[in-house]
């Protein structure tokens, strides 16, 4: 575990701004690595209402398995779903919310 | 019950996806009991999907014998393949035994596995040679009272290592003995066993009950329920009607069989015969032969196999395996529950729509009705990418967790997502790997498909229904016929068309379509190609039974996972397998451009380049504003990504050929095709790689014909932009209309791109 610099504090801020399209180097980076968790307890999302409504989950990767959602984590927007993901993934990478 | 189920859901398939007037075409369905009867119609298809920013669902219906109630009912999925033999006399006499095979086992120790069988499940009857729970040989005989008895080596087999095995079973004694070969020593594995041992019951099989090679099935039709499927490789099963002590079995590997043991061979499978299809050859002169049931993937290396080529058409004795695998699924077999007569209905996309009478759920199964034969209605063709649809049906995207970096944004899994993850009977895509690991090279269309579908992802199926809706609503007429009926067909399918439209992603051809569609545009026909990633992989359909592709992704290639090169070889056909670029028929040929690069989570737009100020493309451009195109749409908010093709000389692009425009401004999360790069150098994403990008061209062809592609996946999500009325939609259609003008294009003032070829020089 180790702090966050200042810059990746920065490319989290862009990221909540626009999670797709032109990115910083550092934002890139940073996604890199989030994008790439594995199984078990990767993050996906599950469509609950078709172009509506998309609630935050986790797989485990073995077949079969239900996704199992995340409490509150249900959202209109899907850029709304990749923020809150984003900062579950923060946390786990450096031990403390992105505030 | 998950949510994915609460609301039950329909499940079905038909039996010809393209037909004419006059033609009859059955559908099978399947929903679980809760629901009550069916409703039952045609639908004609213009718009698939519902994505709120589209045109919205545009569904007609049509009146036919279809309209109606049905009884609902459920079907049953057996799924997994086997090898069936009849029981014929022969084998039925056969009390005392000896069965031998080699085998290559992928999931050893994943729960029973049976190798050969004449086992019921439901009496406990018969015998079946297996790796046990501990993925050890094993020998398990019932006599259907309900007891059963088994002997084992006790000593798992190393997975994808080749063994031999056999057992025989004495009627007289009741003595069973087991033999676990390897063929090669695995220092310090106990993996070797000799096994004697006595069985105090007799295997009593079932009257009719099958000889079956990697699980069991009961007695009865194509539906009889199977279990305890097999992962892994068998080759060479034999059967002999005496039981042979431990220490004969292995006479039983030797080839040719030793004249000694001739007299009471009973049957002798050689899997290297017969590789294109189903059919199982039993060389021993008894002519117990036997079929593939769902698809276990043949033209895959023996354990004989020695390199001396990649090729089983050149070296078949050593490709005398058959891969099996638990979750294989060719046919449902389903019994029909509608039939249609197609009317006189003009041709074009339509569906069975069959929904829950409360209300509750509905399913669309989609099929094209072709003009009548011989009389072509409409100067343009659309093509439909059947071949690409069917090759991604049931695509378990969530299934890879790369899923997310490669396409930049979260897996979402939506309902049928999370049906297809509850529900592994629906089988799998081509772009999944099997259970044990192993490559997916099958698909059928002979089961549910829950990824082509109306409403379904803004994806290849429902994104090209955006093309019909538009070519309606401008009034553009076009017949519509399928890749299978290409293949088929061949170039006189086309023939009579000036204009041959495709979809957004024809990616996936067999040399006959290929063929065709280049016939076409040498004869003076005109090709759009409004789409990213087409002409890709070289594919070959089911010699006997349409429906049923192959794919092998070896030779490079952007690819979920890699074909082994020595198993390269298309089973179907022969030919080789992987990307038409890897075997000297690149996209670029046939359309201008190919396969350059991927992105899914923003598109952009095209700029226009120094050639659109040619006069040959000046009708291009009619009534078209200076400034970007197509910086918006469905696909991403652009009309440039997804999938993205450029042109290139070297790879065949005609060397008159006109760059109109070009995407720019592709993210990081755009990256370079695979086979793009040699070395990678770095620069391979959307931010440092010119060669991330998407070309428009346009170029003549012999005969007074042209070619015009958009390379973009997303060129098609645009169309519907501000109620069809945009520079995406005006240049598509100022190319439709000129293409369907009889006056021959006739290439003048060619680029000095015409100079020759600078590598030679």
């Amino acid at each position: 575990m180790r702090e966050p610099t200042e810059a990746e504090r920065l490319a989290a801020l862009e990221f909540r701004t626009s999670p797709f399209g032109r990115h910083s180097p550092q934002l890139q980076r940073l996604l890199l690595e989030f994008r790439r968790e594995p199984f078990p307890d990767k993050h996906v999302l599950v469509c609950t209402e078709p172009y509506r409504r998309w609630s935050v989950a986790r797989l485990s990767g073995r077949r079969g398995d239900e996704p199992v959602r995340m409490e509150g984590l249900s959202f209109e927007r899907i850029a709304d779903a990749e923020w809150a993901v984003f900062r579950l993934r923060w946390r786990r990478m450096f031990g403390e919310e992105f505030a | 019950m998950s949510e994915s189920e609460a609301a039950g859901r329909i499940l079905g398939y038909c039996d010809r996806i393209s037909v004419r007037p006059g033609d009859v075409v059955r559908f099978m369905l399947s929903t679980p009991p809760p629901l009550g009867p069916l409703q039952t119609g045609v639908v004609r298809i213009f718009c698939a999907t519902d994505h709120p920013a589209g045109p919205g669902l545009r569904l007609v219906p049509i009146a036919s014998d279809a309209d109606g109630f049905i009884p609902a009912r459920e079907q049953p999925i057996r799924l997994g393949s086997n090898v069936v033999v009849d029981a014929t006399a022969a084998v039925v006499r056969a009390s005392s035994f000896s069965l031998g095979l080699f085998v290559w086992p992928t999931l050893p120790g994943r729960g029973r596995q049976v190798l050969a069988s004449r086992w019921s499940d439901t009496t406990r009857a018969g015998f079946a040679l297996c790796l046990d729970e501990s993925g050890g040989l094993a020998f398990r005989l019932g006599d259907g009272s309900g007891a059963t008895g088994a002997v084992s080596t006790g000593r798992p087999l190393l997975a994808r290592e080749w063994y031999f095995v056999a057992a025989s079973y004495d009627a007289a004694t009741g003595a069973v003995c087991l033999l676990q070969e390897p063929l090669q020593e695995h220092p310090f594995a106990a993996d070797a066993a000799s096994v004697t041992g006595e069985a105090s019951i007799a295997p009593w099989p079932q009257e009719g009950a099958p000889l079956v090679f990697a699980s069991w099935r009961e007695a009865g039709d194509v539906r009889a329920a199977t279990g305890e499927h097999f992962n892994g490789k068998i080759a060479r099963p034999r059967l002999l009607s005496k039981a042979l002590p431990a220490q004969a079995l292995g006479d039983l590997r030797i080839d040719p069989l030793p004249a000694t043991l001739a007299p009471w061979l009973v049957g002798d499978w050689d899997l290297s015969r017969s590789i294109p299809g189903d059919a199982i050859e039993d060389v021993s002169g008894n002519g117990l032969h036997g079929r593939a049931v769902n698809g276990p993937t043949r033209g895959v290396t023996g354990p004989n196999w020695i390199g001396r080529s990649l090729d089983w058409t050149v070296t078949p004795e050593e490709y005398g395996a058959i891969h099996f695998h638990d979750d294989d699924l060719t046919d449902c077999c389903w019994d029909a529950d509608v039939t249609v007569p197609v009317g006189d209905w003009p041709s074009g996309l339509y569906a069975l729509r069959v929904t829950a009478a409360d209300g509750s759920t509905a399913e669309f199964l989609p099929f094209y009705v072709r003009a009548p034969k011989g009389g072509a209605t409409a100067q343009a063709l659309y093509l439909a990418s059947t071949a690409t649809y069917l090759a991604y049906t049931n695509l378990h995207r969530f299934h890879r967790s790369v899923s997310e970096p490669i396409a930049g944004k979260l897996i979402v899994m939506t309902a049928e997502d999370l049906y297809l993850n509850a529900h592994p009977e629906l089988g799998l895509s081509t772009y999944d790997t099997h259970g044990d690991g192993s490559g997916v090279v099958y698909s059928s269309r002979l089961r549910p498909d829950l990824e082509n579908r109306v409403r379904g992802r803004l994806w290849n199926f429902s994104l090209d229904t955006l093309l019909l809706d538009w070519l309606d609503r401008m009034g553009e007429g076009v017949d519509v016929a399928t890749d299978e009926d290409l293949h088929r067909e061949g170039a006189s399918l086309l023939a009579p068309y000036r204009v041959v439209l495709t979809g957004s992603h024809p990616e996936y051809y067999s040399l006959a379509m290929l063929d065709a569609l280049e016939a076409h545009t040498r004869q003076g026909g005109r090709l759009m190609y409004l789409g990213g990633n087409g002409f890709y992989w070289r594919i070959a359909w089911h010699p006997t039974t349409p429906g049923i592709l192959e794919n092998r992704r070896a030779l490079g290639g952007t690819r979920t996972f890699a074909t082994p090169p020595e198993e390269s070889r298309l089973s179907f056909s022969g030919e080789s397998g992987g990307t038409w670029r890897s075997q000297g028929r690149a996209p670029q040929k046939i359309a201008g451009v190919g396969f350059a690069a991927q992105g899914f989570n923003s598109s952009t737009w095209f700029v226009r380049q120094a050639d659109a100020k040619n006069p040959r493309a000046a009708f291009v451009f009619d009534d078209v504003a200076e400034g970007p195109i197509g910086y918006y749409g469905l696909g991403d908010g652009g009309a440039a990504g997804i999938e993205i093709d450029r042109f290139e000389r070297d790879l065949g692009s005609p060397a008159h050929a006109l760059v109109l425009a070009s995407s720019t401004g592709h993210t990081s999360d755009y990256r370079l095709a695979t086979e793009e790069m040699l070395v990678n150098d770095g620069m391979t994403d959307g931010t440092n790689s010119e060669n991330v990008r998407a070309d428009m061209v346009f170029f003549e062809t012999p005969r007074g014909g042209a070619v015009f592609s958009t390379g973009s996946i997303a060129w098609i999500a645009a169309l519907p932009h501000n109620g069809y009325d945009n520079d995406v939609a005006q240049i598509t259609l100022n190319v439709l209309r000129r293409f369907l003008d009889p006056e021959p294009f006739i290439p003048t003032d060619v680029p000095d791109r015409m100079e020759p070829d600078r590598r030679s020089g």
